[in-house]
């Protein structure tokens, strides 16, 4: 064989290597990847421009988003409509979760990360809530706040305080806080001001309570790579524990917040199940996102299109489009504004 | 008085005491030096000092200030006092700069290494001034040009040195006049990350030193670094160290480098102080054969004790009595340096013909008789250790054993392989009891 068509094979044996051997393996990943969350991107973005009930009917452009876009601001009486009404209650899901949580768990984790007692039992305390199942968690917590036979009113009550409906609240709790200390309320303010309703907050607590195992786990992961040295060496400048946790801790830290943040933030805009199990159904009768649609999410809103009103499946992967390129956007954003403050090394 | 005092200082982890009733004093600008093999209690003694660990019992004054003691146990962040670890331990998300400048007191109204002149730095836009790329940018220019015409904007500016503006100047010279100090001017804006372990652990010393502390503690800080590097680096702190009139305590396991630093040495074992007292004292007067060992090579041989002599295999040599366990931990109280202790030994030396071990430094051996104080022997070189500027002899006596003994001789003088030479020895002898 000459020299030539050796190194020819060589080079194709390199090629082989090169680029073949990686495609390989990754190709398991790859081919769930496509079929899991790539395709049915695609697929509900195609959906989208269609009318769909059982199946396609009839293409229709942009029609679903210009229905979208209508049902932003168009509800009674100036007030926003279903998605509009939605997207807010989203917001106020996500900023009452996300950002209540990482403060809590950073608290909680710089804690557990002192030297105390039973460190591995709290630990495992804190996690418990997170491997536990959402839907048993929900409904034990759905008893808890029953109105007529849960634990929380009766507490209430044989302290000599006023019974509440909790999940079934649909009213917001600015006014009825600034109330119990005898402020009013203006009706001239903007609705947003008024906040979620009680039953909303009752969820993000539902909600804070249940991710918090795992954003102490993994910011106490992150806690325990920080040098016991460098912290001793911070002392012995003199700094004392509050500074500590903001000039030493935090920075330090500060990859693993952003992920925290970044994940939690996309788990949040896509929860559905706290929603649903809290306040659907559970006896009283009501749809996803009762009471007064005061709690329906933005994932709520698209499951009942999906299955509560079956002619509007194009509606839903409309919205549901409408909801990737928010979270999208809300993780750029993310991104950027972080990017300064994150500490890599 | 020390300026600081240890006193009867024990520590322990469970069961185990790590400090036995240990006590020690500081002279005010002096660089003591803990030596000990590893794990013989002196980090522990450190770490003490510093207040990052509890003690059992005992007190620890620092310029007359009680930091520990019955019922006290001052935090290390109030303890005032200036920490370099082993690794440097640098604040990886700080430049060089805020990590020297650290432990200094910063003002509320900025705290920003590279305030400029014209700054407006109390108000708003001085606060967001950090928090947006733009704002760091200007930051980062320099302020050429841009003062002047700001300082007539500013209201701040119109007084010229506000007491806070002051502290702040100080604060920026500071960072400055100590990274001159360490020699790394041109690093303040790297990350530690980018330095080398001796430019690192020359921040870390700089970051101590910065806030002027009363008491310099150092942990092993050259271990971790190579040879050649260590040599040159500790020979420019230790003068840095005496430049700035600073009182510090330095742990090593390391000999030379205790020896060669310290101006007062304490010797360290199993939790116990065993010797404290100059290199020269510690090293050509050990109080037993151990701590004669760990400081440095040695030549061991039996003897007995005749008035004042030893009879050994080198033949009759004038010798000092060191049978009296002398734990010095206070220097002021020591005879004068480097003087002879022979009153005390003389009063307690043993009957004559009581066996004793011998023991000489390599280096106090000589080759040929001139410039011996004691009487010489012949002797056959049977190996040579080279080690450039001197070698370890080892030569085996004409007695009947043939005793093996090592002399370090200097270079140009070396014998070669089985040469018969004459050895000389320059010093008396040191005896210390059997056992």
């Amino acid at each position: 064989m000459s020299t030539v068509s050796m190194m020819r094979l060589r080079r194709k044996r390199r090629r082989l290597e090169r680029i073949w051997l990686p495609t390989l393996y990754l190709a398991p990943t790859l081919l769930l990847l496509w079929a899991f969350d790539i395709y049915p991107i695609f697929l509900s973005a195609w959906m989208s421009l269609w009318r769909w009930g059982i199946k396609a009917e009839e293409f229709i452009g942009l029609d679903n988003y210009s229905r979208v876009f209508d049902e932003i601001g168009s509800g009674p009486g100036g007030t926003p409509g279903e998605v509009g009404n939605s997207l807010l209650v989203t917001a106020f899901y996500v900023v009452g979760t996300v950002p209540v949580t990482i403060i809590i768990a950073f608290v909680i984790a710089n804690m557990l990360n002192s030297r105390i007692r039973f460190l591995a039992v709290l630990r495992t305390a804190y996690f418990v809530p997170y491997i536990t199942s959402t839907v048993a968690a929900g409904l034990a917590f759905v008893w808890l706040l029953n109105p007529q036979i849960g634990v929380l009113n009766s507490a209430l009550e044989s302290v000599g305080l006023p019974a509440q409906q909790w999940l079934l609240d649909p009213e917001p709790v600015g006014p009825k806080v600034l109330s119990m200390f005898g402020i009013g309320w203006s009706e001239n303010l903007p609705g947003f001001l008024e906040g979620p309703s009680v039953a909303l907050v009752c969820v993000i607590v539902f909600s804070v309570w249940n991710s918090l195992g795992f954003a102490v786990v993994i910011i106490l992961a992150g806690l325990v790579t920080i040098d016991p040295q460098v912290k001793e060496a911070a002392r012995m400048d003199g700094v004392n524990s509050w500074q500590m946790a903001t000039r030493i801790t935090m920075p330090l830290v500060s990859p693993t917040l952003f992920l925290l943040l970044i994940v939690s933030t996309i788990s949040s805009f896509q929860s559905f199940n706290e929603v649903y199990v809290l306040t659907s159904g559970g006896g009283y009768g009501a749809g996803a996102g009762s009471p007064l649609d005061s709690t329906l999410t933005l994932p709520v809103l698209i499951f009942r299109h999906l299955y509560e009103r079956p002619s509007s499946v194009g509606f839903a992967a409309a919205l549901s489009m409408l909801l990737f390129v928010l979270v999208l956007g809300v993780v750029l954003l993310q991104f950027r504004l972080a990017e300064r403050r994150v500490h890599y090394e | 008085m020390g300026w600081v005092t240890i006193e009867a200082l024990s520590v322990s982890y469970g069961d185990t005491h790590v400090l036995d009733d240990v006590s020690l004093r500081i002279p005010r600008g002096s660089l003591v030096a803990v030596l000990g093999p590893s794990g013989c209690g002196k980090t522990t003694l450190l770490r003490a000092v510093a207040g990052l660990l509890p003690v059992a019992s005992g007190t620890i004054r620092v310029g007359g200030r009680l930091v520990t003691g019955p019922g006290v146990q001052r935090a290390p962040e109030k303890r005032g006092m200036g920490w370099v670890p082993q690794d440097a331990s640098l604040f990886p998300h700080l430049s060089v700069g805020e990590n020297i400048g650290f432990g200094l007191p910063r003002t509320k109204q900025n705290d920003d290494l590279y305030c400029e002149p014209g700054e407006a730095s109390g108000r708003v836009g001085g606060l967001l001034a950090g928090l947006t790329r733009r704002g760091r940018a200007n930051r980062a220019r320099p302020a050429s040009g841009l003062a002047g015409t700001a300082a007539h904007a500013s209201p701040l500016a119109a007084v010229p040195i506000s007491p806070d503006r002051g502290r702040q100047t100080s604060r920026a010279a500071r960072i400055i006049e100590l990274a001159t100090m360490v020699g790394l001017t041109e690093l303040v804006d790297r990350a530690p990350s980018q330095l080398s372990g001796g430019q690192a652990q020359r921040v870390s010393l700089a970051r101590a030193l910065a806030p002027r502390p009363d008491l310099m503690l150092l942990d092993e800080p050259f271990a971790a670094l190579d040879p050649l590097l260590r040599s040159a680096l500790r020979t420019e702190v230790a003068a840095l160290l005496r430049g700035q009139h600073n009182t510090s305590l330095l742990v090593t396991h390391d000999q030379e480098e205790a020896l060669s630093l310290a101006d007062f040495v304490a010797v360290m074992r199993g939790g116990k102080i065993l010797q404290f007292g100059t290199p020269a004292d510690v090293y050509e007067r050990p109080v037993d054969p151990w701590v004669a060992g760990f400081v440095g090579d040695t030549v061991e041989l039996d003897g007995q004790w005749k008035d004042g002599r030893v009879e050994c295999a080198l033949g009759s040599l004038a010798a000092d009595w060191m049978g009296v366990p002398a734990v010095h931990v206070k220097p002021e109280r020591e005879r004068p340096l480097g003087g002879p202790m022979g009153e005390r030994g003389a009063a307690l030396t043993p009957a004559d013909g009581t066996g004793v071990s011998v023991l000489l430094r390599p280096e106090w051996l000589t080759l040929g008789a001139r410039g011996s104080a004691q009487p010489t022997t012949d002797a056959v070189v049977t190996a040579i250790a080279y080690a450039g500027h001197d070698a370890l002899v080892s030569l085996a006596l004409g007695d009947a054993e043939k005793t093996a003994v090592r002399a370090r001789i200097a270079a140009p003088d070396l014998p070669r392989i089985g040469d018969r030479v004459t050895l000389g020895i320059c010093q008396n002898a040191l005896a210390y009891p059997l056992g």
